[in-house]
């Protein structure tokens, strides 16, 4: 059962159109993830679910109701903000109390459910101070706590862990799926990092320009990128573009390599190629073997890991991730080996060859 | 003549500023150098001694003459309260007496109705014209418009009102507005009695509604938008979200707007004389000190400012209290 239909919803600012037609199912209980780049349109596509920016086109359905002109109160839905958005005159009780008290409801009920909000999000010492005493994390917990309260239909999760340190982050993002796990409820969640998408997500909606890009489980987004954009947002550190040439066959050559067989459905391909390629599929080889061949720019070394930029004899930098202990430094020549089977082939236009699904990927 | 008024000016501001430098200049030598030279067997100690003095000394000119204008004056009056034509009676006959004088107490009446009404009246219509002027296309002029009364002196804005209240059908708006509605004749609006002074207020209410619209529009506008977001999901409607969401962000702004008000209110002066001098009921504190004073009766007169200043100090600590807090 779908719970949230977006039918080519627009939306315009007077004559500038910045979504241009959305068509998206999102099911009961599922977690979906809006990601892209800033200016892409998610926060604003978020909004009008919400009822705070008002559609232009299309229709926005929640549950079986149209919902275009209905009150953001009125939709079944709760919202958690980037800033939090806690009224800081009321204590953490009376955020979290705010919405049922508007809506008259019963003293006693309010309680209980108050406290059982506060009691998952392990807010109960908490509930008679003031946000401003209050962390950034437990800030946000009352946030959510706000949120649960209401027993909406559908969360919505406008980039609440943005304001976060990094350690922090990683914590609330593991909370926020174990609240799903619990809650079961159908949740929305805007990001524009990657990594929280990936590992949030059910299904993974990416934008840009107004624009859905793709959508897909994050394992599809990663192995089967419709296009450039999705398979270099996906992915961290970035996916290597090489430009390419057809070689024939099926084959093409990229940065001075000799031809290399692609795991792609041929297709018609008239203009230029690119090669495309993730740091953690680039095998490090003797100088002379694999590939290509380059010297080494930089070596980020992590400790568990290492990241090597190369640049190759065409003057192209490619990322690689190696193991944390290799010995490769600066200005030291390295051979670089492209697995076949690892490489993303794209068309002129940026869109993707269809790759062959291969045993040992799960897509 | 006029050069020699630019000369004199230019004169007078390169005496001022090079005066004050070369005090700077030299007191801050003589200290270094002559009192705690940072020298000999205890340059450590005289370079934290001289640390210690510096602020002092530099501050020392802006004390003294605040002290020379101000604080002295404060404690000038006070002496002069409790010592001016005390001769018979003991210290506390000055203030025994005006206590005990009937005008006395209505203007003590008049100054608390004017202390609770304007204050409250400017604050609230300067919350709503904040509220409402943010929100319309044409709400700069509206605010300009609100404001301009601010820059009239309260003298000139009592002749503007005078006109408004004039008896003369053909001349007071007030009485044409009657006169719209079939009144022959005017009415004299203001005729001494008590309930005059409202008719007065509404000339600092007037006047005060800019600058408190002024100052909450800009608190308004700092409530962060996404509380608001916050509210209307909760199921807020506009007029929740002004009073529950909005209203209790800015109380503290809300506060020291009244309080500054408050204070100007327990000051003032020019729109009673102006306006209803000669009625005995409209009398304020004020305006009876100064009535004393022109009479030479300085006892009386400096024991109401002494009324008048212990009325103004608790409202005075609340306000600097609350505007501190608001700067933290």
């Amino acid at each position: 059962m779908a719970q949230l239909v977006l039918q080519d919803v627009r939306k315009r600012f007077g004559k500038v159109e910045v979504i241009h037609g959305v068509d998206l199912e999102v099911k009961d209980g599922e977690f979906v993830v809006f990601v892209g780049p800033s200016g892409c349109g998610k926060s604003t596509l978020l909004r009008m679910i919400a009822g705070l920016e008002e559609v232009s086109g299309g229709d926005v359905v929640i549950g079986d109701e149209r919902m275009n002109e209905v009150a953001p109160s009125d939709r079944g839905i709760a919202m958690v903000f980037q800033s939090y958005a806690l009224y800081p005159h009321k204590d953490v009780y009376g955020n979290m109390a705010f919405a049922l008290r508007h809506a008259g409801e019963d003293k006693k009920v309010i309680d209980e459910r108050v406290r059982k909000a506060a009691d998952i999000l392990g807010l109960e010492d908490l509930l008679k101070r003031r946000p401003k005493e209050l962390s950034g994390g437990q800030r946000q917990r009352v946030a959510i706590g706000r949120a649960i309260v209401r027993d909406p239909a559908i969360f919505l999760f406008d980039e609440p862990l943005s304001n976060l340190d990094a350690a922090l982050r990683v914590q609330m993002r593991v909370e926020i799926l174990r609240l799903h796990q619990r809650l079961k409820t159908t949740m929305v969640y805007v990001t524009h990092d990657q990594v929280e998408a990936m590992t949030l997500a059910d299904r993974i909606v990416v934008l840009r320009d107004g624009r859905i890009e793709q959508v897909g489980t994050p394992l599809e987004l990663y192995h089967h990128p419709k296009n450039q954009f999705v398979a270099g947002f996906i992915g961290s550190p970035r996916m290597n573009f090489l430009p390419a040439r057809a070689a024939g066959e099926g084959r093409v050559t990229a940065a001075g390599s000799g031809p290399i067989e692609m795991p792609v459905e041929p297709r018609a391909e008239a203009g230029e190629l690119t090669l495309g390629i993730r740091p953690e599929h680039v095998e490090m080889v003797a100088p002379g073997q694999g590939t290509v061949a380059g010297e080494v720019l930089v070596a980020e070394r992590l400790g568990g890991e290492t990241f090597l930029h190369v640049e190759l004899d065409g003057k192209e930098t490619v990322v690689v991730k190696a193991d944390g202990g290799v010995t490769q430094k600066p200005a030291d020549r390295v051979g670089l080996r492209f697995p076949p089977e690892a490489l993303h082939l794209f068309g002129g236009d940026g869109q993707a060859f269809a790759r062959r699904e291969r045993q040992g990927v799960i897509a | 003549m006029l050069d020699s008024v630019i000369v004199s000016g230019i004169v007078t501001i390169i005496i001022g500023v090079g005066g004050m430098f070369a005090y700077f200049w030299a007191s801050n030598w003589v200290l270094d150098h002559v009192f705690l030279p940072a020298k000999g067997e205890h340059a450590g100690r005289n370079i934290n001694r001289a640390n210690q003095i510096r602020p002092w000394l530099f501050l020392f000119p802006a004390m003294f003459a605040l002290g020379l204008y101000l604080v002295v004056p404060v404690f000038y009056s006070g002496w002069l309260s409790v010592t001016s034509g005390v001769a018979a009676g003991g210290w506390y006959r000055n203030y025994s007496e005006i206590f005990a004088n009937d005008t006395f107490r209505i203007a003590l009446l008049n100054n608390m109705l004017w202390v609770l009404v304007v204050p409250a009246a400017s604050t609230f219509f300067g919350l709503i014209a904040a509220q409402l002027t943010d929100r319309l296309s044409w709400g700069n002029i509206a605010k300009s418009l609100i404001f301009m009364p601010m820059a009239i002196s309260f003298v000139g804005a009592s002749l503007i009102w005078s006109f408004v209240y004039h008896p003369d059908i053909e001349i007071g708006v007030v009485n044409a507005i009657r006169g719209l509605f079939g009144a022959e004749s005017g009415v004299t609006l203001i005729d001494g009695d008590i309930v005059d002074s409202f008719l007065l207020m509404v000339v600092l209410i007037w006047i005060q509604t800019g600058f408190a619209m002024v100052i909450l529009s800009a608190a308004l506008r700092g409530v962060p938008e996404e509380t608001i977001e916050a509210a209307i999901i909760d199921g807020a409607n506009s007029f929740d979200v002004f009073f529950k969401i909005k209203v209790p962000q800015i109380m503290g702004t809300i506060v020291v707007v009244w309080t500054t008000i408050t204070i100007l209110v327990l000051k003032v002066y020019d729109i009673v004389a102006a306006m209803g001098n000669q009625y005995r009921n409209l009398e304020i504190l004020p305006t009876q000190m100064m009535r004393y004073f022109d009479s030479g009766n300085y006892g009386f007169a400096t024991a109401i400012s002494v009324v008048i200043m212990i009325l103004v100090l608790p409202v005075m600590v609340w306000n600097i209290r609350q505007a501190r807090s608001e700067t933290r």
